[in-house]
This record gives C-alpha cells, sequence and structure tokens, in this order.
C-alpha cells in the first residue's frame, strides 16, 4: 500500500474530522456556558477595544461550535476546516502576542472552567490542530458525511 | 484539490453570529453587546474573595492594594470629606460627597447605577466618615460598596495618581 493512499484513507479524515470538530465543540460550550468569564480572558489580552469584547465573547464561542458539530457530521468539510484553521491562525497570534509582551495570563481556550496559560505549549497545540485542518482541507473527497 | 467556498464560508460564519446573539438574547446569564466594563469583573472578585460571609449588600473594607485595582479598573471613588479638604487633594478621578452635607451633593449619585461597584473613602484612619457614608450609600440599595478606610493619607503616601 502506498503512503498515499494510506495518508488519503478516508476512515483517517474521519478520525481528523473528528480530533479537530471535537475540540472545537468542546471548547465552544465551555464559552457558552460562561460567557462573562469568557469576555474577561479576551480582556486579558489587552488587544481588543473594550467596546467589542461583549459582541465577541457572545459569537465567537457559537461559530466554533458549529463549525465543530458541521465538521464532525462532514457537512461542507473543506469549508468549515477553513473556518476552523482561521480560528487557530488568529489563537496562535494572539498567544504569540501576549507571550511577546510577557503576559501571563489565563487563555481563555476552553472557557474559563480549565486554567490552562498562554504559552508555547499552546502555540505548538494550536498549530497541531491547524496541521489537521490543512490536512482535511487538501484531501478531503467527500466520503463518510451524513450530507 | 477545490478550493473552499468562501461564500459557503461566509454563510456560516453569519449563522453562527446570529445563533450567538438570538441565545445571548434568551439566555439568563446575558451580557450587553457593547458594554464590557472590567469595573464588574474586579469589584465581583473582590466580593467573592473575603467577604463571603457578608451579604451583598453589607459594605466590606478593602487593603490599599485592592483599592488601587479598583481604581484601575476606574471604579468610581467617593471623597466623603469637606470640600476645601478635597480640593486640596484627592485620590485621582474621585468625586466629592460631604458626609455632613450628604442631601445636598446627592444630586451626583443619580449618574451612578445601583449595581455599580462604589469605593467610599476620607481622611484616613482617624476618620469615620468613609464608613457612614458607606453604610448610607448601602442602605440606598447600592450593593457593591467598598470602604477604603486607609483612605487619602494612606493613598498619598503610597504615592498613587492623585487629583486638585
Amino acid at each position: 500500500m502506498k503512503l498515499k493512499n494510506i495518508i488519503s484513507n478516508e476512515y483517517l479524515l474521519l478520525m481528523a474530522r473528528i480530533a479537530l470538530g471535537g475540540v472545537f465543540i468542546f471548547a465552544g460550550m465551555q464559552k457558552i456556558s460562561d460567557p462573562s468569564g469568557f469576555a474577561k480572558a479576551i480582556y486579558d489580552y489587552r488587544i481588543f477595544p473594550e467596546a467589542i469584547i461583549n459582541f465577541f465573547a457572545v459569537t465567537l464561542p457559537w461559530l466554533e461550535l458549529v463549525s465543530g458539530l458541521l465538521l464532525l457530521f462532514g457537512i461542507l468539510v473543506r469549508e468549515n476546516a477553513a473556518i476552523l484553521n482561521s480560528l487557530l491562525f488568529l489563537f496562535i497570534i494572539l498567544v504569540a502576542i501576549s507571550i511577546a509582551r510577557g503576559l501571563n495570563i489565563e487563555c481563555g481556550c476552553f472557557g474559563t472552567s480549565s486554567v490552562l496559560r498562554t504559552g508555547w505549549q499552546k502555540v505548538l497545540e494550536n498549530s497541531a490542530l491547524a496541521l489537521l485542518g490543512f490536512y482535511i482541507i487538501y484531501f478531503e473527497k467527500g466520503s463518510l458525511k451524513l450530507e | 484539490m477545490a478550493k473552499p467556498d468562501f461564500k459557503k464560508v461566509l454563510i456560516i460564519v453569519c449563522a453562527s453570529l446570529l445563533l450567538g446573539l438570538t441565545y445571548n438574547y434568551f439566555s439568563p446569564e446575558a451580557l450587553p453587546l457593547f458594554g464590557f466594563s472590567i469595573k464588574k469583573y474586579v469589584s465581583d472578585e473582590l466580593l467573592r474573595s473575603e467577604g463571603s460571609m457578608l451579604p451583598e449588600a453589607e459594605p466590606r473594607h478593602i487593603s490599599l492594594k485592592e483599592a488601587l485595582r479598583l481604581y484601575e479598573a476606574h471604579v468610581t471613588f467617593i471623597d466623603a470629606r469637606e470640600e476645601p479638604d478635597f480640593q486640596a487633594g484627592h485620590i485621582g478621578h474621585a468625586i466629592n460627597i460631604p458626609y455632613d452635607r450628604f442631601n445636598k451633593y446627592q444630586e451626583i449619585l443619580k449618574s451612578i447605577p445601583k449595581d455599580e461597584p462604589v469605593v467610599s473613602y476620607c481622611g484616613g484612619s482617624d476618620c469615620e466618615l468613609s464608613i457612614m457614608l458607606g453604610n448610607k450609600l448601602a442602605s440606598m440599595g447600592y450593593n457593591k460598596v467598598f470602604i477604603f478606610f486607609g483612605g487619602w493619607n494612606a493613598w498619598a503616601d503610597a504615592k498613587y495618581p492623585i487629583g486638585k
């Protein structure tokens, strides 16, 4: 069996979708359950103007949840993987900026129930997830889905 | 490889946005969409950290360090001393409501909602006006009243921001 056949295997793709989608479903739900805690977490990055913080805190978790679910169920797979990757890209930049500025803050990644802090580990985790995303976008063939 | 369809991406994003707004509208934990204020978080934290035995309406005494945190979160400070003292020097951004002339000055309070945190202070340890003003505010329905008993003296000694 050639390597290409293995990595474009539909079950492997499905597992990638479950992993990436699952992480975002969990993250979205955690944030939705505590919007004001998430707003505080956004504030702690000290990048965003106060006027838009609540708006993000209210809407962003739903994008994570919806996109994660659609990806999991195989609906518009490429589009949703692209959305999640854009979010990951944004998170990587934000975490990197906060590291560079020496902020030791809660990352807010999974709401406030966890006390994860920003750090290079977060950048690595996000990068790994983004790789999964690129893999899905590239090899998605349209099998194993509900559509 | 087919590229992601940008139009579909936009639809997903807009749908999620609408869902979020709708959920927030009906949620008991709804946030005001454009009204983030760090005041609320800092004061809630202080109320939780120690005052858990107190009913929420009871004013809570805070240390110099806690006062500074509230100051940095733009919480309103109320100076209970007489006007000349206030004019000679006060905590930055503080407003003046001399306790002995409360009725005359209480107009100012109309601009402060009852669930907003406020800090009452006066000269320092030889002065009880801050406690009396704090209790008065609490009895008026303010439910996040803090009393900074160290007051002006402690603040000025620490060389924190002042106004004149």
